[in-house]
């Protein structure tokens, strides 16, 4: 008995269509948690909460510097909207990310486990300051 | 205590292949992606471990008969023993593929990031390489880009899961989607690339 006969093959057009369902599903989920509005922006180093704004209330630009360990990153806040200004991890993809003014997809940087998370309401806020 | 028989050909094999993925591996780690987004690469390296997971049961015979390949003839490749299967050849198990993975990982972590990389890598590396066995009983030897896709996207969902605990925010996982698209899209091409490399040894 061939060990291959006892395997099941399915079609190429099968797996063409389940990987398609798979990637229109997370296109849809990604499209729907980036059109979420963020009105509050916390900022973890660490698992640490650094700190909580909230970006409806901002009226002038402001800069966070986390200096701690081996991380170094500046964070910085206007009226709606935050960025990392700039990070000392090799690879910077925190940086390139930019301004982020809504969604919920965070700003992560991974090397200096520094995390901007986003939420619409502050019910979390209250949860942890409180 | 008996002496355990070292099968060399094998043993080369393997030390080829880890090579191979190291290199890619480092090379690919030196370029930059277009998307910033946390985790997402082409994950060349893994086009090794397909390569190796399909290479042993090409000499094992098994998939051999899987229906004709719609492209046109490879070109020859004058490698006597891989283009001849025979029982001298060195077969790889599974284990095999998986002492390759480990050491390309631990190697892969020392020559090019932190130690905190290693642990992202592991949990990714191990994840995926257990949907690709699992995919491998699912697929023919001319559906390898599948399991490269599984293998890919399992990939992300570990490292997304190594960050969420490491970094201790849940709100990680909302990254999963994006990473689950690029994870089908590079797992595919690195299925190919372990699929044409295969069906090229073996014409």
């Amino acid at each position: 008995m061939n060990k291959s006969e006892r395997t099941i093959k399915l079609s190429n057009r099968f797996w063409m269509l389940m990987l398609g369902v798979i990637v229109i599903i997370s296109a849809i989920i990604a499209v729907l948690l980036w059109r979420v509005p963020a009105d509050y922006a916390r900022i973890y180093h660490d698992n640490v909460l650094v700190d909580v704004i909230n970006l409806t209330t901002v009226t002038e630009r402001r800069e966070i510097e986390i200096t701690r360990d081996n991380a170094n990153n500046v964070v910085v806040i206007e009226y709606g909207r935050v960025r990392m200004e700039c990070a000392n991890c090799p690879d910077g993809i925190c940086v390139r990310r930019g301004w982020v003014s809504g969604g919920l997809i965070p700003i992560v940087c991974l090397p200096n486990r520094v995390v901007i998370v986003f939420d619409s309401s502050d019910n979390d806020v209250d949860a942890v300051v409180g | 205590m008996m002496m355990r028989r070292v099968n060399v050909r094998r043993l080369t094999l393997m030390a080829i292949l880890t090579a191979i993925a190291l290199i890619i591996f480092i090379i690919e780690a030196q370029i930059p992606m277009p998307i910033p987004v946390p985790g997402v690469k082409l994950g060349l390296a893994n086009a090794v471990t397909l390569f190796a997971l399909f290479y042993g049961a090409k000499v094992r015979g098994e998939n051999l008969h899987n229906g004709a390949s719609r492209m046109p003839r490879p070109i020859n490749v004058q490698i006597p023993y891989i283009k001849h299967p025979s029982a001298s050849s060195p077969s790889l198990t599974t284990i095999n593929v998986f002492t390759i993975l480990l050491c390309r990982i631990l190697l892969g972590a020392i020559f090019t990031g932190r130690p905190i990389v290693v642990v992202y890598s592991l949990v990714g590396g191990i994840l995926g390489f257990v949907a690709q066995i699992i995919m491998k009983r699912f697929v023919s030897s001319k559906q390898i880009w599948v399991c490269g896709a599984f293998g890919a996207v399992f990939h992300n969902i570990g490292q997304i899961v190594a960050a969420m605990v490491i970094t201790g925010t849940p709100a990680i996982i909302m990254y999963l989607p994006i990473l689950i698209i690029a994870g089908v899209f590079t797992g595919v091409l690195t299925g190919l690339i372990a699929q044409l490399t295969l069906s090229r040894l073996f014409s």
